[in-house]
């Protein structure tokens, strides 16, 4: 897979792992993966397959037990990992936007959600204090928070978890970032917020040109909001796709799997499907596919032999024996 | 509902066994006394916000023409108690009247409370070896208006202290009042106090939060250790080695006594390590619990640099325990300085208050224990104010 040049934001072998009581934990081990101009990623897998800590890392968030072991973080053309923290900090919040999942708790209690958006508009555009509660109602207006030259002296406690969200969205967006990383951006929501904030990032996305790396569990979201998948399982990523072809023709048997664990409206009354198995701790990882113990279609070389994510046709690429050597390279 | 009533038989019976036990103590109509006041201190939570208006406001008043009285005639005292209190009755919050007229009563129940207490000790402020007789002691009591029961002392002392403002004369001290006792005396031991509580907060924030924000360093093990020891060490061997250290083989501070404020430096630090110890610890746990929440996240995914990631946005959070703390600390510290005034000889409230309390001189105790009270009121008011500032989530009535 070439065509790296014209990537915005390019993550190659990425490797991290957590320090722990039972020693250095991998969470994610290799990751690639490149993001253009304007377009839409979705990193998809289920809790602690490494979707977070690889949002976290590009940003160089980690907590301090995280660490980088290993990788490259690209973002038009400058290398993220080699920078110094005050540059890095340059690049937070105005060309990197990030929202988190869980709208209740990551803004400060104690501050208005005016002053919170404007320290961004502070630290970054140098805004005065009166512009910058402009600013903020401009910006709460633009993320359809009605009356919000009320609003932005409220408290986050005054506010519903979808507003909350929307002001989490206002903070990220505040100075036209070239890329907004929205880790499980609805899934603290209730099912109709979570198509608003959704329709949100949608507009937003169109009016600013900006590129959306959109991490979440929920494939529901991915079919109506990405054009690229990736699939991730145990820290890596097992299958890559534009989403149509995933789900007309999902290759990985994981994949397959979550696609058959979405509730179809045909199957009413029926029990929902699972995946039999438990993901594997980070600890014992097979040496082979960490897939194999829960996987259907599994063949003798899985548990020893490491599949590559290889490319089976154009923009569309899975890390499994079942398809090794199939497809054009 | 059955639940109910028993919680409520229960709060009876408890009432009841309480007010037996009063009565025993005090005496019956005393402990009738004291229910009723009890009861209607707590019954002003339930007031009705206009209801706290009124109360407030004359509760106010009455607080305003008593200081009044102190430099004022009475016409001039009523005029400028009864203004501020109508101002006040405007312009206060409901909240904050309700908490005067929480306070006041409350102020007014401890001077009940310490008169019935001073009463039942043994001995009076005329008992003497020589005893006196009978017509000498009663023309005593009337010069100095302490009746035989606590009761009627107290209504005396209520009288005196609301018509006159006047804490009345010292009993033990011929030719003198309480005020004028305790006036030189008052800023000295405020300054010992004020200068002990900065000296507390400064350094334990200090400490607490650059332990907190790294747990498990070498910062963090050596200020708790610290923190340790100024908790475990009584005042009065920390007193001692300061005086050995800086005033004995250093030179730099004086080693005891009074001649001015260099004088305060050793006893103000002896009084501020235990509450430095405690508001150490308090605000490292409170570092590391705001360290780790997820607005924390967001102020770094912002860009911010990590000095305003804590000074704004992990300070408050930090700030609450230790807050929530001072009230009971400046009480505390106002306290116990009684011991560290007599270590290092310091003319200060503190020895009145012993002293009253050792020669039975009934005035001096009651005005030293009403400037505490009022002192420590004002403090846990001026606490809830910022807890209110601190947390907005902390939410007052309208």
């Amino acid at each position: 897979m070439g065509g790296a040049a014209g990537a915005l934001l390019e993550v190659r072998d990425l490797h991290v792992s957590f320090d722990t009581e039972a020693g250095a934990v991998p969470a994610v081990r290799g990751v690639d993966l490149r993001v253009q101009r304007g377009e839409t990623l979705a990193v998809v897998g289920e809790s602690g397959c490494g979707k977070s800590v690889t949002a976290l890392a590009i940003l160089r968030l980690l907590d301090p037990s995280g660490r980088i072991e290993r990788g490259a973080v690209r973002f038009d053309g400058q290398d993220l990992l080699g920078l110094s923290e005050p540059e890095m900090r340059a690049l937070r919040g105005r060309r990197i936007g990030m929202v988190f999942q869980e709208p209740m708790t990551s803004l400060n209690p104690v501050f208005t959600v005016g002053d919170q958006i404007g320290e961004v508009l502070a630290i970054h555009r140098g805004l005065g204090k009166r512009e910058r509660r402009a600013e903020a109602i401009r910006l709460l207006e633009k993320v359809g928070i009605p009356a919000a030259a009320e609003r932005v002296d409220q408290y986050p406690h005054e506010m519903s978890g979808g507003m909350k969200q929307r002001v989490m969205i206002a903070i990220a967006i505040a100075c036209e970032p070239e890329v907004l990383i929205a880790d499980e951006p609805t899934t603290a929501l209730d099912v109709t917020v979570q198509a608003q904030i959704l329709d949100l990032l949608r507009a937003l996305q169109q009016e600013m040109r900006m590129a959306i790396v959109l991490i979440t569990h929920n494939l529901g979201v991915v079919a109506q909001f990405a054009q690229r998948v990736l699939v991730m399982y145990a820290g890596k990523i097992v299958e890559r796709s534009d989403v149509a072809t995933l789900f007309r023709e999902p290759l990985h048997p994981y994949t397959r799997a979550l696609l058959r664990a979405l509730p179809s409206r045909s199957a009413h009354a029926e029990r929902l499907v699972s995946i039999a198995g438990t993901v594997p701790s980070p600890l014992e990882y097979p040496p082979g596919c960490a897939f194999c113990a829960r996987c259907p279609d599994v063949l003798p070389r899985c548990a020893d032999d490491e599949p590559r994510l290889e490319g089976v046709e154009a923009g569309h690429a899975v890390a499994c024996w079942l398809h090794a050597g199939t497809g054009a390279r | 509902m059955s639940g109910r009533w028993a919680r409520g038989a229960w709060a009876v019976g408890a009432g009841l066994a309480l007010l037996a036990g009063l009565a025993w103590l005090v005496g019956p109509s005393s402990a009738l006394l004291l229910a009723a006041g009890l009861a209607a201190i707590g019954g002003v939570s339930w007031l009705p916000g206009r209801a706290v208006r009124v109360v407030g406001a004359a509760l106010l008043a009455g607080t305003l023409f008593a200081c009044g009285r102190g430099g004022l005639d009475a016409g001039p005292a009523a005029a400028l108690a009864l203004g501020v209190a109508a101002l006040a009755a405007r312009l206060l919050p409901v909240a904050a009247l309700r908490r005067l007229a929480f306070a006041i009563p409350s102020l007014v129940l401890l001077v009940f409370v310490t008169t019935l207490l001073m009463y039942e000790a043994p001995g009076n402020p005329f008992a003497q070896e020589r005893v006196a007789s009978p017509q000498v002691e009663e023309a005593l009591r009337a010069q100095y208006g302490v009746p035989r029961s606590g009761t009627a002392f107290f209504a005396v002392y209520m009288k005196r202290l609301l018509l006159d403002g006047s804490l009345g004369p010292a009993i033990k001290v011929q030719g003198r009042g309480v005020v004028d006792l305790l006036a030189p005396a008052v800023p000295i031991s405020m300054a010992l106090g004020l200068l002990a509580l900065i000296i507390a907060v400064a350094l334990g924030l200090l400490l607490g939060i650059r332990a907190g924000l790294r747990p498990q360093s070498a910062a963090d093990y050596g200020s708790m250790g610290l923190a340790m020891l100024g908790i475990s060490l009584p005042n009065f061997v920390i007193g001692a080695a300061l005086m050995i250290v800086f005033a004995l083989q250093l030179g730099w501070l004086p080693v005891a006594g009074w001649g001015g404020y260099a004088h305060l430096w050793l006893p103000a630090v002896t009084l501020a390590l235990p509450y430095a110890a405690y508001i150490a610890r308090l605000a490292r746990s409170g570092t590391i619990e705001v360290m780790q929440q997820d607005f924390i996240r967001t102020a770094r995914a912002k860009g911010l640099p990590e000095r305003s990631v804590v000074l704004k946005h992990a300070l408050k959070g930090a700030l609450l325990p230790v807050v929530s703390f001072l009230g009971p600390a400046a009480a505390g510290i106002l306290t116990g300085s009684f011991v560290v005034e007599t270590l290092f000889g310091i003319p200060g409230m503190g020895q009145w208050f012993v002293k009253g309390a050792l020669n039975r001189d009934y005035s001096v105790v009651l005005g030293t224990a009403l400037f505490y009270a009022t002192l420590i009121t004002v403090f846990n008011l001026l606490v809830d104010l910022a807890y209110g500032w601190l947390d907005p989530r902390a939410v007052s009535e309208p």
